[in-house]
């Protein structure tokens, strides 16, 4: 990993007013209203995915959409070493912000009851495993196209997983509606440890998919960047 | 073993109907500066590209160093200007060069003391420095990618466009910058539509013409570069003192090309043997009413045959 | 000829083994594992809902852990094919601030009956039916040391069902 890229990514984002902006408003009121309602609980992973989207959009597109890209790669650093330093440093980004929030309401959701130690620290560990698998999926969709083109990417492919879930449903047909799970759990990869432990029993499948995921997007994000050209004049 | 070489390189984009570039082949020397001049479209910044690893031949081969484009060891030797200078908002002068010296992989105990020095010897020292970058002026901004590209002490070096939007000031630091690099024996490409700069600082320029080199010189570097002077008569000259002139004793380096009535085109060898010039036919009482410069020799290679350019017609 | 570069663009090999040998995986267990309760009725297995977020120990650990912590057990008798079994679970243990409750005051054990499925039970939950005498899905049974187990058959609804939860640990 680069950390010099990593640092600069982390400075970029956090004194960008706009993003700044926008995470105040999709983390912070969200967490204002958790405190209205009784008792208070912790936040989950599916709490922090909005503020991945606000921090981890254009990853990559936007410094190849805008030149940057040119520059760095002009220099000794590889285009996977890239890739693994823009991921890794979202990842954490996403999950400071997350960790942030879920010890805002800490204190008050073990007082109230609404949570556990225990369960406050699974999901905290959910979160951290949501902001790494999705850091790595938005790196994957932002390697192919410029600009904010990856957010476009896990919107289609959000709407393609949905749908086939309606048909699955509507067609009774489950092959189908686990299709479009898949889709939306590749997409958006959470483990919920309820998952894995539910029944009594050890189920690895929540994990497996996550780290699928995780290892495609990253994979999908090295190979795109390693045969994508650069010029002014290319189609990119 | 030639610093860089290029052999056969076609270079055709997807969906493209016609090749970039054509069968292009360049063998460049440790000290050679070489201009690449041509017409918008011509194929000189995918020449570029190429050369930097960022688009990949379509046939034949680069080397650097004998080394692949793409190779680890070429970039920690490679420095780069293009043509648009991006750079976070967020930075200074001093970050943005902070930077990439650590990109580079240069040292991290040598980074405060090389930076400052960067930043002085392209004027940006001082309070210019803790400046965003945002603020810049172009010119600045030009003075701080080159800053950008010299930082690694570069073999390679590749400019795009260097002297863009420079004041008269930072079009001299650019030249004595290059010149630098050609005693340290880099190897200098770079694309400038400003052909005088490239003639005063060029040992070799290319002329690239629908993806084909069309024409390739060796010049001096730093010589004087012969253009063209077209000097116009008062309508009212008696032909005595059209004969005046022509029959004048020319300053050296100058010579009489053609004339086309009251129009006399000159060759001339530099600014200052064309100031010679003028004072010759002042002090011969020829009533001149017009001098302009006419096509440089580089001008000439853009001229559509059977158009004149430059100069009045 | 260019030497050997060490090159800008490759691709890490062991990410690519990773990456392919993970998918297997993740396609092989899915086939093959019973996935784990969605918010959809007609997903298999009791305990449907939106994550269940009850932690739940297997029946043949639930006495010791309840030992070990001090609590009284929590069993969920429950079936696959139980429609309101999915939905206790959906409303009751999916519900963040009761699994919390859940899991602070009991061991929560859930022992599903596979009778119809199987033709009969493993010796462990068939004992654990015959000793509470279950003859219904859901059914809920709390199991306090020196005191009379508490049986709730049948689903009586979200409120109901935490009010008994909550006057059973008083």
């Amino acid at each position: 990993m680069n950390r010099t890229l990593m640092l600069a990514f982390w400075r970029e984002r956090f004194t960008s007013i706009i993003r700044i902006g926008l995470l105040i408003t999709v983390c912070g009121f969200p967490l204002i209203g958790r405190f209205f309602v009784k008792p208070v609980t912790v936040i989950g992973p599916a709490d922090i995915i909005a503020a991945m989207m606000v921090l981890g959009a254009g990853v990559i597109g936007r410094d190849i959409s805008t030149g940057v890209l040119q520059l760095i790669l002009a220099r000794p650093v590889t285009r996977r070493e890239y890739v693994l330093s823009r991921w890794l440093a979202l990842g954490c980004a996403g999950f400071a912000v997350g960790f942030l929030c879920w010890l805002i309401l800490l204190p008050l959701a073990l007082s109230s009851g609404g949570s556990t130690i225990n369960h406050a620290l699974l999901r905290l560990g959910e979160i951290g495993l949501a902001s790494f698998g999705f850091a790595a999926v938005i790196t994957g969709l932002s390697s192919l196209l410029p600009g904010f083109g990856d957010l476009a990417l896990l919107l289609a492919g959000v709407m393609v997983g949905s749908f086939l879930s309606f048909l699955g449903d509507v067609g009774k047909s489950p092959a189908v509606s686990r299709i479009g799970e898949e889709v939306a759990r590749t997409l958006v990869p959470m483990v919920s440890f309820g998952d894995v432990l539910y029944d009594g029993t050890f189920h690895a499948y929540p994990i497996l998919a996550w780290a699928s995921a995780t290892t495609l997007g990253l994979l999908l994000a090295i190979y795109a960047m390693n045969r994508r050209e650069f010029s002014y004049g290319s189609a990119g | 073993m030639a610093a860089i070489q290029v052999s056969n390189l076609t270079k055709k984009y997807r969906g493209a109907l016609n090749p970039a570039l054509v069968d292009v082949s360049l063998s460049l020397e440790p000290g050679d500066v070489c201009g690449v001049i041509g017409p918008n479209g011509a194929g000189k910044t995918t020449l570029i590209g190429c050369l930097l690893g960022f688009l990949f031949p379509t046939a034949g081969t680069i080397t650097l160093d004998d080394r692949a484009p793409d190779d680890l060891e070429v970039r920690r030797r490679t420095g780069y200007l293009p043509e648009r200078l991006v750079m976070d908002r967020w930075m200074s002068g001093a970050d943005f060069l902070r930077y990439h010296h650590a990109l580079a992989g240069l040292p991290d105990g040598s980074r405060p003391r090389d930076v400052e020095g960067a930043l002085y010897r392209v004027g940006l020292g001082g309070e210019a420095s803790q400046r965003r970058v945002a603020s810049y002026s172009r010119g600045m901004l030009q003075r701080l990618g080159l800053a950008q590209a010299l930082l690694n002490q570069p073999r390679f070096l590749f400019l795009d466009e260097p002297t863009s939007g420079m004041d008269p000031s930072g079009v001299v630091l650019f030249r004595e910058l290059i010149d630098e690099q050609r005693q340290r024996g880099t190897t200098v490409l770079l694309n400038s539509h400003q052909l005088d700069q490239v003639e005063r600082v060029c040992t070799r320029i290319i002329f690239v013409k629908a993806g084909r080199i069309q024409s390739m010189d060796t010049t001096d570097a730093g010589a004087s570069h012969q253009r063209d002077l077209r000097v116009r008569l008062h309508a009212d000259a008696s032909d005595d003192v059209v004969a005046r002139a022509v029959a004048l004793v020319l300053p050296e380096s100058v010579r009489l090309r053609s004339r086309n009535g009251l129009e006399f085109d000159y060759a001339v060898a530099s600014d200052g043997a064309a100031a010679e010039l003028l004072k010759c036919l002042i002090a011969a009482d020829v009533p001149i009413i017009e001098a302009v410069p006419g096509e440089g020799r580089l001008e000439r290679l853009f001229a559509e045959p059977g158009r004149r350019t430059g100069g009045n017609a | 000829m260019a030497r050997p570069a060490e090159a800008t663009r490759s691709t890490p090999r062991v990410l690519m083994i990773l990456a392919a040998v993970l998918l297997v995986a993740r396609i092989v267990v899915g086939i093959l594992e019973k996935p784990a309760p969605s918010s959809d009725d007609d997903a298999a297995g009791a305990g449907a809902g939106h994550a269940d977020l009850v932690t739940w120990v297997s029946p043949d650990s639930a006495d010791s852990v309840a030992a070990a912590r001090g609590k009284p057990i929590l069993y969920d008798f429950a079936a696959d094919w139980c429609g309101p079994c999915k939905i206790m679970a959906r409303e009751v243990f999916s519900d963040s601030s009761t699994a919390a409750f859940i899991d602070s005051s009991f061991v929560a054990c859930r022992v599903m009956d596979r009778s119809v499925e199987d033709g009969k039970n493993s010796p462990y939950v068939a004992t654990l039916m015959e000793r509470y005498r279950i003859k219904s899905f859901p059914t809920l049974v709390v199991n306090r040391a020196g005191a009379s187990p508490v049986i709730m058959a049948g689903y009586a609804g979200k409120d109901e069902t935490i009010r008994k939860l909550r006057d059973v640990r008083r």
